[in-house]
């Protein structure tokens, strides 16, 4: 019997805002335990939870730009279950009203083949903190830091057919999320975060098989390996005809296996109910409007642009959408008049090597993309040479810097001035008799060689037009 | 609501509760929810649950972060302060 | 029996001790003092305070005395001791809840109403009595001893506010704040003869009240008088950015011109029932027939649901609570149980420090919110909540404000229904509607029974009308003419 597995992932995202949900704490990543909590976050006798407006707007443009339809009018419930890093005892989420429903994903299973995955619901939620069991002592230690940071949890449909499709429909999901300025989805900083459902079924079977959560898969790469052991293990246990639990499992990853962490039948009764600190949103449809109206192109469209409008290829269009701040660069290097075929070029022959080299990161790129356009518009002007420009361009990656400025410090502007160069032709015809008496006896090519030579003597520098008139002037002379 | 019962609801609301309170409790309670059946006289077809005033609507907040000044203070009221941590004996699950 | 000395004439009300203070005739030190003698001597009669510190009441006292000094008389409550509920924080002293699982607890801020009152120029006295986390009508089930009432020390003062309206009633203090859930402030008001008003939901600010139940709470001010009253309901008021249901301008301020005339004053059949202490039906009727004659209107109408608002109210305050109270824990303030793992000591926490009627109330509300009994409870709560508003809104259209009863009865004996829960809840059966569709009302003193229990009077009115309940109580207090002084000492030792 051939089995086909079933996955749905359930994808926690951190809304990039400066403050918590409900307080006004820095919604941080780092620092001490416990240096970023307040007496609300703390759950202090008496404190009451306000919203953040930008981690609402947030939530609604993750919606948007996920093609949700968003409600217009809001409410936060209460989830009821103890745990030391949940202060209040509950935490504030949505229930049966998410802000945003019916969403969708397109990814690229391989190239060529896109796939739509849907969105079953988004909805805002507080972050707990965080419980440490370090071994050997017999208590737990708990940093509340994150509790209270804003997160969305946005739930996919079932609609996953591999651990690949998985990998690629979370990747394209991240790549939304960042485009849209929602989340850096940093998976290392738990920024992202994603569990997953599966379940196996016999091929051609509508029904589904029982499901299983699989909790801590921290990293991109161990989705498809959890999902694979996951299936697997599904598939020996039908394999020996036994039963599937439903139940939590949590992935190994040095092991790169799942353990089982509770059963479903003694699940915890969370007692869902409407939060009674927080009264029905307006969140009104000028406000969604506005939202989706300001939305950043979404980057597949900006993919699609980039081929159909600025003639790129596939593949430079795809690599420049990789990253929104890649994007972002090109983009801008376009607008300062760059033809946009150059600016791939350049983004990519250069820049993007040089990332990858020194494994930088294009956020904290020291050159900015008018910098960029200044340097090109130098080659342009016969100022720099190709090498020349490469040659500054390397060094303002690396350490900043005006391109003017960093070409004089280099010393690699062209010399223009034929005063300047005359000296020099004058020694290297002096030099080469050979070749000159060549040039003289009708071989035109023996002017390249020369002017090669002139070149060299100014180490590169010499404006080859400017040498080249020099020379015939004084051949002919 | 029987003894069972109210075990298993003392274990939700993580009360540890001995025997003669949940004797006690269990015949309370449902006494309490006897009472409360008088509920089902009220006609509420079509009535929406009022689970906050009508008329009022939540604010929102401007995202702008002020740090509360004595971080480690609310540390230290906890009975089982530990450094920059709250300890807590271990979690078994 | 030695004759107790007469208290100085500024103790009759707040508003003579800020004018008092405010010329000079009488420093703050000395208004200070004066309670705190009381409170010494009388008040291990009364218990109606968890915490007082005499010296930190001094040395508030005299920080006023030197700005006064300086020429800087603004405050509204200038020199006004004021007695506070010990479930409202106040940096500077224990904020308890009268529980034991809080024990100790020193809030890191001050409650937004604590906040106002300092910046008034008002003094906190100390942290009244309460039943734990607002739970109760008698203040008995208090975790560190019950408040008695100063018109009998035999009896319950009410509850839960009970510290609070036993104090002003007493004369430990002129002015208190309660919480009123389900009648909290009324009741205690009603059975200790002073005046207690619930605002409109929303009116004032919830931040550093610890929740009992957050969509019913509402602090409220207790005086002897209206006039008081509305001085302090005017300090606290007012909308607050950190509470998300607070409201703008929910108060209304009080109102001008002749309160009673033409007013349409609506009588619920169902306020006169046989359950009906025969002094307090009459004590509520001469207040009828005073209205009548200064030129109000007696409106009979029905409000059939009322018999429905005491099951109503306690599934959905018991619901909330559940959740409310999950907060305490041992994890991080508090006292800790003693348990191996953390299962075993969240158990010894709650279950070892929640008194009977926490544990009860919690008991009763997670089961009314877990999975297979939502829908027949909680939600069927809600759904006659909506109900009950529409009953009052119908109602409104044909009066402007409800008279009748704050209590069936005047104060029972200590003991007497400590047993039965049910009938404790009864208690609440005129002050439980109001609070379920966000209302405002007030209690005010209407009479006493011949061996001198005091009785109170509700007015209920829309949202938003608190300012007019003031105004047609203080018409109705002037009609009545009762002798509004605080006690000299209690009584029935």
């Amino acid at each position: 019997m051939e089995l086909e597995p079933v996955i749905g992932l359930e994808v926690h995202c951190q809304l990039a805002t400066r403050s918590k949900l409900f307080c006004r704490c820095e919604a941080g990543f780092g620092g001490l335990p416990n240096s970023r909590i307040c007496p609300i976050c703390t759950a202090q006798p008496g404190t009451l939870p306000v919203l953040n407006e930008q981690a609402l707007e947030l939530a609604i443009k993750a919606g948007l730009a996920l093609s949700c339809q968003v409600r217009t009018q809001m409410k936060f419930d209460r989830k009821n279950y103890f745990y030391p890093d949940l202060p209040k005892g509950y935490q504030i989420s949505q229930f049966d009203e998410p802000l945003c429903e019916w969403g969708e994903v397109a990814f690229e299973v391989e190239k060529g083949v896109t796939k739509v995955a849907k969105i079953r619901r988004i909805h805002m939620e507080e972050d707990a903190g965080k419980a440490l069991h370090p071994d050997g002592l017999a208590s737990s230690l708990v940093d509340l830091n994150r509790a209270g940071v804003p997160l969305v949890e946005i739930v996919g449909q079932p609609d996953l057919a591999s651990p690949a499709e998985a990998s690629a429909y979370l990747q394209a999901l991240r790549r939304t999320l960042r485009f849209a300025g929602i989340s850096d989805c940093d998976m290392e900083k738990g920024s992202l975060r994603c569990d997953a459902n599966v379940s196996v079924r016999p091929k051609g079977q509508k029904e589904f098989g029982t499901k299983v959560e699989v909790k801590n898969i921290n990293s991109f790469k161990n989705v498809e390996r959890a999902l694979q052991f996951e299936i697997a293990r599904q598939g020996e246990l039908v394999a020996r005809g036994e039963k599937i639990v439903q139940e939590t499992r949590s992935f190994r990853d040095t092991e790169g296996t799942t353990v089982s962490m509770r059963k479903k039948e003694n699940a915890d009764d969370y007692r869902y109910f409407p939060d009674p600190d927080l009264p029905l949103f307006d969140v009104g449809a000028p406000r969604i409007e506005r939202l989706r109206a300001a939305l950043p192109e979404h980057w597949l469209a900006k993919r699609k642009r980039y081929q159909e409008q600025w003639g790129l290829s596939d593949y430079d269009a795809r690599v420049l959408t990789e990253e929104p701040a890649t994007a972002r660069f090109f983009e801008g290097v376009v607008a300062a008049g760059l033809a946009p075929k150059v600016a791939a070029n350049w983004i990519q022959g250069e820049v993007l090597a040089f990332l990858g080299e020194t494994k930088g990161d294009i956020e904290e790129l020291k050159t900015t993309s008018a910098q960029l356009r200044a340097l090109i518009a130098m080659e342009e002007g016969n100022e720099l040479s190709h090498q020349a420009a490469k040659k500054v361009l390397r060094r303002m990656l690396e350490s900043g810097g005006e391109p003017r400025a960093t070409a004089e410090a280099l010393d690699l502007l062209q010399i223009r001035d034929s005063g300047a160069l005359a000296a020099t032709v004058d020694a290297v015809l002096a030099q080469e008799t050979k070749v000159v008496a060549d040039y003289r006896g009708g071989k035109e090519t023996a002017l390249n060689a020369l002017l090669g030579r002139v070149m060299k003597a100014t180490k590169g520098k010499g404006d080859p037009n400017v040498i080249k008139e020099l020379l015939i002037a004084k051949l002919k002379a | 609501m029987d003894v069972r019962e109210a075990q298993k609801i003392a274990a939700l609301a993580r009360l540890e509760l001995c025997e003669a309170e949940l004797a006690r409790f269990a015949s309370q309670l449902t006494a309490i929810l006897g009472y409360f059946q008088k509920l089902g006289e009220v006609k509420t077809d079509g009535i929406p649950p009022a689970s906050h005033p009508r008329d009022l609507r939540s604010p929102l907040r401007p995202d702008r972060t002020e740090p509360f000044p004595a971080p480690q203070e609310l540390v230290q009221r906890s009975a089982g302060a530990e450094g920059e941590f709250f300890r807590v004996p271990r979690v078994l699950e | 029996m030695p004759a107790t000395p007469t208290s100085p004439a500024w103790t009759r009300s707040a508003r003579a001790i800020v004018a008092a203070v405010r010329s000079g005739s009488v420093r703050a030190r000395a208004v200070a003092d004066h309670y705190l003698a009381r409170i010494e001597r009388d008040d291990p009669l009364v218990h109606a305070f968890l915490h007082v510190d005499p010296a930190a009441v001094r040395a508030q006292a005299d920080a006023l005395d030197a700005r006064i000094a300086r020429g800087e008389t603004a405050g509204a409550l200038l020199g006004v001791p004021v007695a506070v509920k010990d479930n409202l924080c106040a940096v500077g002293s224990p904020t308890t809840c009268a529980s034991k699982i809080l024990e100790g607890y020193r809030p890191p801020y001050d409650a937004t109403v604590v906040e106002r009152l300092r910046a008034a120029g008002a003094i906190v006295l100390g942290k009244t009595n309460l039943d734990e986390f607002a739970m109760g009508a008698s203040t008995e089930n208090s975790g560190f001893g019950a408040t008695r009432n100063p018109h009998d020390l035999k009896r319950v003062p009410g509850g839960s506010s009970g510290g609070s309206a036993a104090a002003v009633a007493a004369g430990f203090a002129p002015l208190a704040l309660g919480s009123d859930t389900g009648g909290s402030v009324r009741q205690p008001a009603a059975l200790c003869g002073v005046v207690g008003l619930r605002p409109t939901y929303g009116a004032v600010s919830r931040y550093g009240l610890v929740a009992f139940a957050s969509s019913l709470d509402q602090v409220g001010p207790l005086a002897l008088n209206v006039d008081d009253c509305t001085l302090l309901m005017e300090v606290i008021g007012g909308h607050d950015p950190r509470d998300s249901t607070s409201r703008a301008g929910a108060f209304g301020g009080p109102t001008a011109g002749d309160a009673l005339a033409g007013l349409r004053i609506g009588i619920p059949a169902e306020y006169r029932s046989d359950a009906l202490d025969p002094q307090v039906r009459a004590a509520v009727a001469r207040v009828e027939q005073l209205a009548v004659a200064a030129g109000a209107r007696l409106v009979p109408l029905e409000l059939p649901l009322t018999q429905y608002a005491i099951p109503t109210y306690y599934l959905v305050v018991t619901s909330e609570a559940s959740s409310n109270l999950a907060r305490f824990d041992g994890v991080r303030y508090g006292p800790r149980g003693e348990g191996s793992d953390l299962s075993g000591m969240y158990g010894a926490t709650r279950g070892g420090r929640f008194g009977d009627e926490v544990k009860r109330r919690i008991m009763l509300g997670t089961y009314a919110l877990s999975a297979g009994y939502f829908d027949a409870y909680y939600k069927k709560a809600l759904q006659v909540r909506e109900c009950i508003g529409r009953e009052f809104a119908a109602a409104f259209a044909q009066c402007d404000v409800l008279l009748g009863p704050t209590t069936p009865t005047p104060a029972f004996p200590l003991g007497e229904k400590s047993d039965d829960p049910v009938q404790m809840y009864l208690c609440d059966v005129f002050t439980a509607p109001a609070p379920l569709a966000g209302l405002p009302a007030l209690s005010f003193p209407c009479g006493k029974t011949p061996t001198g229990l005091p009785i109170g009077a509700q007015l209920q009115g829309p949202c938003g009308s608190d300012g007019r309940l003031l105004a047609i109580a203080r018409a109705l207090e002037r009609q009545l003419a009762l002798d509004l002084s605080p006690l000299e000492a209690p009584r029935g030792a």
